[in-house]
């Protein structure tokens, strides 16, 4: 029977006695490769005896620094393949909240700011952006044609235009991130990114933490996900039952009438789950087929 | 926070009997390697000079020791509620389940010094990172990325006298006794922690800690005591059990 260890494979014999020590180089990072590359059966013996045979050939500080340096090496080997493309996603998602906010804040205050300047001007938002980062003060627009507005200064107008220019560009990578994340969004899970808006679908991936988990949670879970404070709530001072989280604002609960949303959202969540855990564990693409099965239930909860 | 001062204060005339000298150094060997004053405690510091988590560091005799944050560290909180069994001393071999980034883990490391050993399973990696970075100054920590719940993964793990699970998962109890089981010496210790209000937060957490003494108690191990970690921590408390020849 063969046992491996941090310092090389053991072998017993069917009473249990170390016959012989295959023992791996002194160096960690070969070590933790070796280690990886074999094969053990049955090591409760090994346990026990380790410290006593390992002690043979190290001293004890030795040792402890050696199998210090050796987990480290393994647990690097392992950690690379768990940060997956669904990790990326999350944090474009999450990185995209925020840029909502901030470009919409940004916009307004160049709105703001310029109106002072030029308050005839009637466009939206973005465009006045947009312009004001290409054109500068009033008197270099096209269609300027006199204003009530304040005189600027050089100065004035050059820091308007900078920060005109940077609303801009958050504005226009908000745009590209959306873009991105849908991308994204339908490589990792096509399943479940075909059955909701996929900015939606991002959202509750990130929710989860990982699409591994995403794909663990029962379909109740994800009938609540974003409900946590509710649910608590309801669990703690037997208030009213959540019946629906991030998952009420999806276009298709919100086609169904009021009063049966509820039910919508508990079958919705039910072909969510099966198709997370399609994605996750064979990545077949079903989503023609449950799309038509939900649709089928969504309308008899329509009646 | 407030009521965690006061109970510092306490402490500092009940339980460690330093107050009487009124703030001449009176450092306390509490255990081997812990040590106390005015309330508050320590650990000589293995790598001297380095922080771990932006712990105070006092020099005493030639030594360095970190000051042991029972706010952020519940062994430390257990030791201020004077907990009785602290196995804990230079050589141990210690299986630590759920070593986040490593703030209880450096002071674990500073008692048992280079001749002992942890090994600290964590299974996520943001905190991880940060446990490898303290294990390469340490040389006396073995971080392994893996998922306490599946101890095949790590079976290779030599058998420690301690085992230590700090993990705020519903069913604690069970993974540190299924690691327990595999990884514990005959008459070692094991340590839990329970985190009343992961467990259900609808019971109360007196309730919680006498029904998961009991399933510890029910295989083969000897319950020695259970220290409410108030007001260091909110609904949190730890179990010491012995294991059975």
């Amino acid at each position: 029977m063969k046992a491996r260890s941090p310092i090389g494979i053991f072998e017993f014999d069917e009473k249990g006695i170390v016959r012989n020590i295959e023992l791996f180089e002194k160096d960690p990072e070969k070590a933790a490769e070796y280690f990886i590359q074999s094969a053990d059966d049955g090591q409760d013996q090994m346990r026990e005896n380790f410290r006593a045979y390992a002690l043979k050939h190290f001293s004890e500080e030795d040792l402890n620094a050696f199998i210090s340096e050796f987990c480290i090496a393994l647990s690097k080997k392992m950690m690379s393949g768990a940060v997956g493309k669904d990790k990326l996603i999350i944090q474009a998602s999450n990185a995209l909240e925020e840029l909502v906010k901030i470009s919409n804040t940004l916009l307004m205050r160049t709105a703001e700011w310029f109106s002072l300047h030029y308050p005839e001007c009637k466009k939206n938002n973005e465009t006045l952006a947009e312009y004001i980062a290409k054109y500068g003060r009033r008197e270099n627009w096209p269609e300027f044609k006199g204003s009530l507005g304040v005189e600027i200064s050089e100065e004035d107008e050059t820091v308007l235009k900078t920060f005109a220019s940077l609303a801009y560009d958050a504005h226009e990578q908000k745009k590209r991130q959306e873009s991105y994340v849908k991308i994204g969004m339908k490589k990792v899970a096509p399943n479940f990114a075909s059955l909701m808006e996929p900015l939606l679908a991002a959202r509750f991936l990130a929710a989860a933490g990982s699409m591994e988990k995403l794909a663990k949670m029962s379909s109740s879970s994800i009938q609540l996900l974003g409900a946590e404070k509710a649910l608590f709530r309801h669990l703690r001072n037997k208030g009213r039952s959540p019946k629906y989280g991030m998952i009420y604002v999806s276009n298709l609960v919100q086609s169904v009438p009021e009063d049966k949303r509820g039910k919508a959202a508990r079958a919705y969540a039910t072909k969510l789950m099966l198709a997370a855990r399609i994605d996750y564990f064979s990545g077949r693409d079903e989503s023609a087929k449950i799309k038509k099965e939900l649709e089928d239930e969504i309308k008899i909860i329509k009646g | 926070m407030n009521a965690v001062s006061e109970w510092t204060r306490r402490c500092a005339s009940v339980c460690l009997r330093c107050s009487k000298t009124g703030g001449a150094w009176t450092m306390k060997e509490l255990s081997d390697g812990i040590f106390a004053d005015k309330g508050k405690l320590y650990t000589e510091n293995l790598v001297p000079g380095i922080k771990v988590y932006g712990e105070a560091l006092a020099k005493k005799d030639g030594k360095e020791l970190r000051e042991w944050d029972p706010t952020r560290s519940k062994m430390a909180a257990a030791i201020m509620k004077k907990i009785k069994t602290i196995p804990l001393k230079e050589g141990s071999i210690i299986f630590y389940l759920g070593a986040a980034s490593g703030t209880t883990i450096s002071h674990f490391s500073d008692i048992v010094k280079r001749s002992g050993l942890i090994y600290g399973i964590e299974f996520a990696e943001r905190v991880f990172r940060n446990l490898i970075e303290i294990a390469g100054q340490r040389k006396n920590i073995a971080p392994l990325f893996a998922d306490a719940r599946l101890p095949e993964k790590y079976f290779w793990v030599e058998d420690c006298d301690i085992v230590y699970a700090d993990i705020a998962q519903p069913d604690q109890t069970e993974i540190a006794l299924r690691n327990a089981h595999i990884f514990l010496k005959k008459g070692g210790f094991l340590f839990v922690t329970m985190k009343a209000r992961s467990i259900d937060v609808t019971k109360d957490p007196k309730q919680i800690y006498k029904e998961e003494a009991a399933k510890i108690s029910g295989k083969n191990y000897k319950i020695i005591e259970v220290v409410d970690l108030e007001p260091f921590e909110d609904s949190h408390a730890m179990i010491v059990a012995e294991k059975g020849q």
